[in-house]
């Protein structure tokens, strides 16, 4: 089972309450948004199930088998690989030696765009691009979950289109299981089963709202065409609208 | 198009030749002054007596054995300062506590003169090759050691936290971000232990030896012959240079090996 249950998490940094008695479930195969205002603490969540952070109390509870990739909010390169080199970090610690899987490779930097610059360095490269590399050093990790937080902030949006295809397409032949921190309405709606709405700090899970756009298959581009799309986006934009 | 005098200027070869100018020009009035004035040459040397000191003492092969013994114990005394002194301070990176502890110790040595402890030195390891290596390993330790530190302790914590994520252990940690993202720090640490070595070898020749560029400076300048003073001058700057080079030329391999194999 790749699901994840959180049971009533709490986290204060420096006495100031962040996270209070949040629960939410994540079901195995399943794609999951968390919305909500910023500084809400969305990446202290995705900080605790990956444990980088320990709760002050609550639970979260994840088959210890499964393997969990998370992309954090900046890209984090190293600027002394180069991109490919980049890409293949977190494969390196998982068999604790260079891996070259030439083929795999070339196709991740064929579908997002970075044809021909596997061997620059981070630092001549856009901030799109660099998330891209990012990306793809999740992806090649090959989790069976995925945290993503804020994956599509610096990408110009027919890229935006082209990677969310391609996380699809991901999910659906790895039958992963992907939580998406977002700030973006519609990135949300397109791509979740069901998304969860933060309140302000300290933060709980304000309202969950099950998506269903009617599509067979999921796709970034139909999902924005679906008559129900505005619906939704309506009733995700009048809660916010009154968190300030 | 640029215009031809740009051209000219920005060209290498031409910046090199350029570089040349100041110390030709500095060189030919320092001759021109004073080679009519016996006394100004007491004081001062003289270039063409420099040159004729170089080229005799090279035709009897004393200088080049000075030349190759200094060069020989600050060489060795560079590598085993830094490379010690680097294992250690990245390992320092290990356990915060050692490193707290430690830390007083680490700056008094690091700051204590090293050259206050020649004689003892030459007490210990005798008047040989072999003090005068320790003279140069412990002038360049320290430096070598704090700087590893400081780069191993500068990684921001955020990588650290990305190589959690891939559930890294300690030790991958460390070698597939702390060393690479230290190397900066060792390859400063290098170039200021030039110096540092090559004083601490001069140091331990210059109390006790009889041989190698402190010993040629100490025996030139009891005679008062400044002219072969700044003969071994000239020589441990070319040491200095020389050093530079190497740093120069590994860093880079240096980095790209330690992706590769780390």
């Amino acid at each position: 089972m790749n699901g994840i249950t959180i049971e009533r998490l709490t986290k204060s940094f420096n006495n100031n309450i962040i996270i209070e008695d949040l629960s939410l479930t994540l079901e195995s195969n399943g794609i999951y948004s968390i919305i909500g205002p910023s500084g809400c603490g969305k990446s202290t969540i995705l900080n605790m199930i990956s444990e980088l952070l320990t709760p002050d109390s609550g639970k979260i509870n994840t088959n210890k088998s499964i393997r969990l990739g998370y992309m954090l909010q900046e890209n984090l390169l190293l600027p002394w690989r180069t991109l490919k080199e980049n890409s293949l970090l977190g494969v390196e610690i998982l068999n604790n030696q260079s891996v070259k899987n030439d083929d795999k490779i070339k196709n991740y930097f064929k579908l997002f765009d970075l044809n021909g610059y596997e061997n620059y360095y981070p630092d001549s490269l856009s901030g799109g691009m660099k998330q891209r590399a990012a990306l793809i050093r999740t992806l090649l990790y090959s989790p069976d979950i995925l945290l993503l937080d804020e994956p599509f902030s610096n990408l110009d949006y027919d890229i935006k289109l082209k990677v969310q295809n391609y996380l699809l397409k991901y999910f659906y032949e790895k039958k992963a299981t992907i939580l998406l921190v977002t700030h973006d309405i519609e990135d949300a709606i397109a791509l979740s089963d069901k998304i969860y709405i933060l309140s302000e700090k300290p933060s709980s899970i304000k309202k969950s709202i099950d998506v269903d756009l009617g599509l067979q298959h999921k796709n970034p581009v139909e999902a924005r065409l679906s008559p129900k799309f505005n619906s939704y986006f309506k009733e995700i934009w009048e809660e916010l609208k009154y968190l300030g | 198009m640029a215009k031809p005098e740009e051209r000219f200027f920005n060209s290498r070869l031409s910046l090199n030749i350029i570089r040349l100018l100041p110390i030709i020009i500095f060189i030919v009035v320092w001759e021109l002054l004073l080679r009519n004035n016996r006394e100004l040459i007491f004081f001062f040397g003289l270039p063409s007596k420099i040159a004729s000191y170089i080229y005799t003492k090279i035709a009897d092969g004393s200088l080049l054995y000075d030349f190759g013994l200094t060069f020989i114990e600050a060489l060795t005394g560079f590598l085993l300062g830094n490379i010690f002194g680097t294992i250690f301070g990245l390992s320092l990176w290990f356990s915060k506590r050692v490193f707290e502890i430690s830390k007083p110790y680490i700056i008094a040595l690091g700051s204590a003169p090293i050259f206050a402890l020649a004689p003892l030195m030459i007490i210990w390891f005798g008047t040989g090759i072999f003090s005068k290596i320790m003279m140069a390993t412990l002038s360049t330790l320290f430096v070598a050691m704090f700087q590893a530190y400081s780069g191993a302790s500068d990684v921001n914590n955020d990588y650290i936290n990305l190589l959690k994520t891939f559930k890294a252990n300690k030790f991958q940690i460390f070698r597939k971000l702390i060393i690479p993202s230290s190397v900066v720090w060792v390859i400063s640490a290098f170039k200021m232990n030039v110096g540092f070595a090559l004083l601490g070898a001069f140091i331990g020749e210059y109390i006790s030896s009889n041989s190698g560029l402190g010993h040629l400076i100490l025996v030139a300048s009891g005679l008062f012959d400044i002219s072969l003073v700044l003969v071994g001058v000239l020589m441990m700057v070319i040491i200095a240079l020389l050093l530079n080079y190497f740093i120069a030329l590994i860093e880079i391999p240096l980095k790209k090996v330690i992706v590769k194999y780390l």
